[in-house]
């Protein structure tokens, strides 16, 4: 018998595993096409979907490895917190995103450096297509080179020019995302429709970690207050790691099956998490062109991200 | 599996998966099954459920620098499925270890009886898994890649992203290894069929 035919031989009897073992991959799959297609009328940012996706921060920093985990609220006396005005209540839209506008404004860190790296922690989880309820969260981390480094991806420097350069009116705001995150096909994104505009502003906004960064963030949600049918979610809303929050939202078209969620907490204003909710009650069964085959109500929440720790550390793999 | 009519299609539903994401569910169903077992034979059944959807979540993502020119795209799964087995070396290697120093494979546990036959038939196996468990990563992942994954060499070159030559000289290097220790004469040249690849 020749070499090769006893290295095939050698545990040959591995079975083929059969459709429900291969299902929870194929759900991990599609939850990334839902929101790749989300962000396909945005921006591509990055080499991970969901770091956009979550559109949240909840770090801040002013050193290299200081970090804060809003989880549990455990802030830092040294690190720089929005300075968010305790007379504004969230009565409406407009009002409550001026306070974060402000509270951006007033943020003061310090700046990373070419060789760091910005890492991300943050949690998730989307519906079980077997019970139709959230599945169990799981959590992601990551690091992004924050200077430009041979071999690997960065994000930040992009996203720093970006939020730094902005103009103040939604059109060109959406102009200038997509010219710093180029979609990589024709997807038609109108800056005319708020849902377009908001899907565009919510993949960039996060809570600032620097001041320069700051005065951008302040711009976007500035042009989220501008959006016709801009609102606030009216009922009690919790993030993916339990935190209750104030869900900001803008109406739907009439053809959206979805809307989306900003997250933000509502006494220092920081973005934390963002939501996918049906819009309205539908039902499609269709296994191959559903995202999530099945009947729907208005409500439903489908997936839901949030932020843990947003910070920049010394090495990769290195954790604050 | 009408493996034509799926090769045929695969660049096709990379190209409009960049606007239907979705779409690239497609290619899951397709070689899902394949690098699943491929997974579970290197590093056991139950990683093999991870690595699998890891592997499809990093195609789906890197999926706009596809070289819409390749057709099949099974080489390139199974490229991105080493790269990720690669980082799980160790595992790989304590357990082909075990199976050559105890004559009994850790990793098939899940899949055959104990009171099988087939657990003797194991201890067979064990001079070969110390000759895989002593190559180099990428030797190894050459000769699994022909003898599990049936790839042609320039399919395995191109999994890989390494020249054709170097699939044959690695491909050499691993048999003469394993040959050696199976007790056969490792100065044993390759058939002109499998050369011809």
């Amino acid at each position: 018998m020749d070499d090769l035919t006893k290295v095939r031989e050698l545990r040959a009897e591995a079975p083929a595993p059969d459709r429900a073992r291969l299902a929870p991959g194929r759900m991990r799959l599609l939850d990334a096409a839902e929101n790749g297609r989300a962000l396909r009328r945005t921006v591509r940012i990055g080499r991970d979907w969901r770091f956009a996706a979550v559109g949240a921060v909840l770090a801040v920093t002013a050193s290299a490895v200081l970090a804060v985990n809003l989880a549990d609220h455990g802030g830092s006396d040294v690190s720089p917190k929005p300075a968010a005005s305790q007379s504004v209540k969230p009565g409406t839209a407009q009002e409550f995103l001026e306070a974060a506008a402000r509270a951006a404004e007033s943020v003061r860190g310090a700046e990373p450096q070419d060789d760091q790296w910005y890492y991300t922690k943050s949690i998730g989880a989307s519906v079980e297509p077997d019970t139709g309820e959230l599945g169990k969260p799981t959590t992601d981390e990551d690091w992004f080179t924050v200077g430009p480094r041979k071999g690997e991806e960065g994000d930040w420097r992009t996203y720093y020019r970006l939020v730094t350069h902005l103009p103040d009116d939604p059109q060109g705001i959406v102009r200038a995302i997509q010219e710093a995150y180029p979609p990589p096909d024709a997807y038609a994104l109108d800056s005319k429709k708020p849902t377009h505009v908001f899907s565009a502003i919510q993949s960039v906004t996060r809570t600032p970690l620097t001041s320069l960064e700051g005065k951008g963030q302040a711009k976007l949600y500035r042009a989220l207050a501008s959006l016709e049918g801009i609102e606030l979610v009216g009922h009690r809303v919790t993030d993916a790691a339990g935190r209750e929050v104030v869900a900001i939202t803008v109406k739907p078209e009439p053809k959206d099956r979805y809307r989306y969620e900003i997250l933000l907490q509502p006494d220092t204003y920081q973005v934390v998490g963002s939501r996918m909710v049906v819009a309205h009650d539908f039902t499609d069964t269709n296994e191959e062109t559903a995202f999530f085959p099945g009947t729907w109500k208005a409500g439903d929440v489908m997936n839901t991200g949030a932020s843990l720790v947003r910070t920049f550390v010394d090495d990769k793999n290195e954790r604050p | 599996m009408n493996r034509t009519t799926a090769v045929e299609g695969d660049a096709e539903v990379i190209r409009r998966s960049l606007a239907q994401p979705e779409l690239f569910a497609q290619l899951y169903d397709r070689y899902a099954p394949d690098i699943h077992r491929y997974a579970a034979r290197r590093l056991g059944d139950g990683a093999a459920d991870d690595l699998t959807a890891d592997t499809f979540l990093a195609a789906f993502r890197t999926r706009s620098r596809y070289d819409l020119s390749r057709g099949n795209a099974r080489p390139w799964l199974y490229g991105i499925a080493a790269n990720l087995i690669g980082k799980q070396r160790r595992t790989e290697i304590r357990a082909l270890r075990a199976l050559a120093r105890t004559g009994t494979d850790p990793l098939a546990e899940s899949w055959v009886d104990r009171a099988d036959s087939r657990v003797d038939a194991q201890s067979a196996h064990a001079p070969l898994a110390g000759a895989l468990a002593g190559l180099s990563a990428g030797d190894r992942h050459v000769l699994l890649l022909v003898a599990w994954a049936d790839l042609s060499y320039p399919e395995v070159a191109e999994a890989l992203g390494i020249p054709l030559g170097t699939v044959r000289s690695r491909l050499n290097r691993a048999r003469r290894k394993v040959r050696s220790a199976l007790g056969a004469d490792p100065a044993f040249v390759v058939n002109a069929s499998e050369v011809a690849q």
